[in-house]
């Protein structure tokens, strides 16, 4: 009797287990990715499936939006505050041409998760560099001035960039390798390109180890009794704890909309991080464009020098400061921030 | 009955650190009230107490305690753990012994996105030189996250994922920490301790939490 109340238990006790859901399975805490579901919009780009869309006339300039991170998304840039947050099915979005997407009535407006982020596939950090994300910028582009040509005839080399935070990085980088694939940048609050703006940063922000006693860091900690990150679901899954409340400098709006906070490409110094000796601004002298600058009255209230910092390697560029708002103007005042970008390009 | 409760305890002691001084001196006091306030794995108050018996069957002294620990940036049942376990000396040459601690963990967390409970087990050896007013020691602590539930919040639903499952789920993760603790008695009842550890994952990656973990601890024996 005693046997068979054992191996009924026994029994009991891994058909509970088996019965409960995998942290790790993605779709249980975190969202699948273009490479597990195929309902959500993709492009085959430099080897590998990136979550990618496009909105307006294909016939007028294209400008490619580069989010921020490393590690975020585009959904921010579609989405603004107000409005239903775009859902990640196409298909399903009660709104649409909101956010910075509502440039589609002038531009031919591309998105797309950069490697590692969003709703682009996860990769590991061995398997991800810098050099990588310049060559799929430079293929997200080549795809869209394909398909331009392909779709109207028109013969266009150049783009127009959108870069927020991290993705001001991103731009630079590119921008240095290929000076004269885009046609003007418009950036949003860019992350620091060269070492004297990490310095700036450092100096004047808020550590980590000086929040112990806010609620995101507490949460974030606590949370590591409970989920560890040894898979990209639980690592993407706790990462989301620190969005939009681990840099008081930036009033962000801890309400700002993301998909899937890309942790492993968040954590791995893609922004090259200020210890490492990097440059990547030494053939910007060979960008001919135009440069708009904007930045939120809050931050720059913050991080008043921040910004000047730039000048040396965008000597000339324009300068906006959106009022009332810090580092997520381009979801909380997108009407705002879509005007600026309109009124640089058609200058 | 009995059988039952002596494989119980024998299980749980044959798993020790922060109570590992008490059990050195069972033969003086056999009670211990303790506070522990530090950062693991993020600032925490714990309240707890142990005592001492003598397990016939293994002719050893077993310490079972119970503790209770709450963040201290969010006190509350929401943000706390719960823990049972006991501690016993495995082995021990003279002054150097090897102290073992088993023990279950029933914790809670409320964030922005997500509300969990979780239950695990854990097991923690330490070894090092136990004099009778002080110690030091090394210590291996493992732990293992047996089960959580987990809900959302309509934040995380409107923000991040909108179709995120609601359950429970299994194996959300364990840690391994390595670390150093030492200790002294002073006025002959009043412990006061020192534990620094080093946390992974328990497939020894980064835990990307807290660097260190770091508690003091001040008992008081009767």
């Amino acid at each position: 009797m005693n046997r068979t109340l054992q191996i009924v238990g026994t029994m009991a006790s891994l058909l509970t287990l088996a019965a409960c859901l995998d942290p790790d399975e993605a779709g249980n805490l975190v969202p699948e990715t273009v490479a597990e579901d195929p309902l959500l919009p993709a492009i085959e780009v430099n080897g590998t499936r990136l979550h990618s869309e496009a909105f307006g006339d294909i016939h007028n300039p294209i400008v490619v939006f580069l989010h921020g991170g490393p590690g975020s998304d585009y959904r921010a840039l579609i989405s603004q505050k107000g409005q239903p947050n775009a859902s990640r099915y196409p298909d399903e979005r009660t709104v649409t041409g909101v956010g910075l997407s509502q440039l589609q009535d002038e531009y031919y407006c591309v998105f797309y998760d950069q490697r590692g982020a969003g709703l682009s596939p996860r990769f590991d950090s061995n398997d991800i560099d810098v050099d990588l994300y310049v060559d799929d910028l430079d293929a997200v582009i080549d795809y869209y001035l394909h398909r331009k040509k392909e779709e109207t005839g028109v013969l266009d080399d150049q783009v127009t960039l959108f870069a927020w935070s991290y993705g001001g990085v991103l731009a630079t980088t590119y921008i240095n390798a290929h000076p004269e694939r885009v046609r003007d940048v418009a950036f949003y609050e860019p992350g620091p390109i060269d070492p004297a703006m990490w310095d700036y940063l450092a100096d004047n922000m808020t550590s980590v180890f000086g929040q112990l006693d806010k609620d995101w860091l507490d949460e974030y900690l606590l949370s590591h009794d409970h989920i560890t990150p040894d898979t990209h679901s639980r690592f993407d899954y706790q990462m989301t704890l620190g969005a939009g409340r681990a840099f008081p400098e930036f009033h962000e709006d801890p309400n700002t909309p993301f998909w899937r906070i890309g942790a492993v490409v968040s954590t791995m110094g893609l922004d090259y991080g200020p210890s490492v000796d990097f440059d990547i601004t030494q053939n910007l002298d060979a960008f001919e464009g135009g440069v708009l600058v904007m930045a939120g009255a809050l931050t720059v209230g913050e991080l008043p020098g921040y910004i000047d910092l730039l000048r040396p390697h965008y000597p000339g560029f324009q300068y906006v400061e959106i009022a009332d708002v810090g580092h997520t103007g381009p979801w909380e005042k997108a009407d705002d921030v879509a005007a600026e970008i309109r009124r640089f390009l058609s200058r | 009955m009995q059988r039952l409760i002596t494989m119980t305890l024998t299980m749980l002691a044959l798993a020790g650190s922060a109570q590992a001084h008490t059990v050195t001196r069972t033969d003086e006091t056999s009670n211990k009230a303790y506070l522990r306030t530090g950062v693991e794995p993020t600032t925490m108050l714990t309240v707890g107490v142990q005592r001492s018996f003598r397990l016939a069957p293994l002719d050893r002294d077993i310490m079972p305690y119970i503790e209770w620990g709450t963040s201290v940036v969010r006190p509350g049942w929401g943000n706390s753990e719960l823990t049972v376990g006991a501690t016993m000396v495995a082995v021990e040459y003279g002054r150097l012994k090897l102290v073992n601690r088993l023990f279950v963990t029933a914790g809670a967390v409320e964030t922005i996105n997500f509300d969990s409970k979780r239950f695990a087990v854990g097991d923690a050896i330490a070894a090092g030189f136990y004099d009778r007013i002080w110690f030091v020691a090394g210590t291996v602590e493992y732990e293992h996250n047996v089960i959580n539930r987990i809900d959302h919040t309509d934040h995380y639903r409107t923000t991040f994922y909108e179709d995120a499952e609601d359950g429970w789920y299994r194996g959300a993760g364990g840690t391994v920490q390595f670390g150093i603790e030492g200790g002294v008695t002073l006025l002959e009842r009043l412990d006061l301790h020192l534990e620094v550890k080093m946390p992974f994952t328990e497939r020894f990656a980064s835990y990307n939490g807290s660097p260190l973990h770091a508690n003091f601890v001040t008992g008081y024996r009767f």
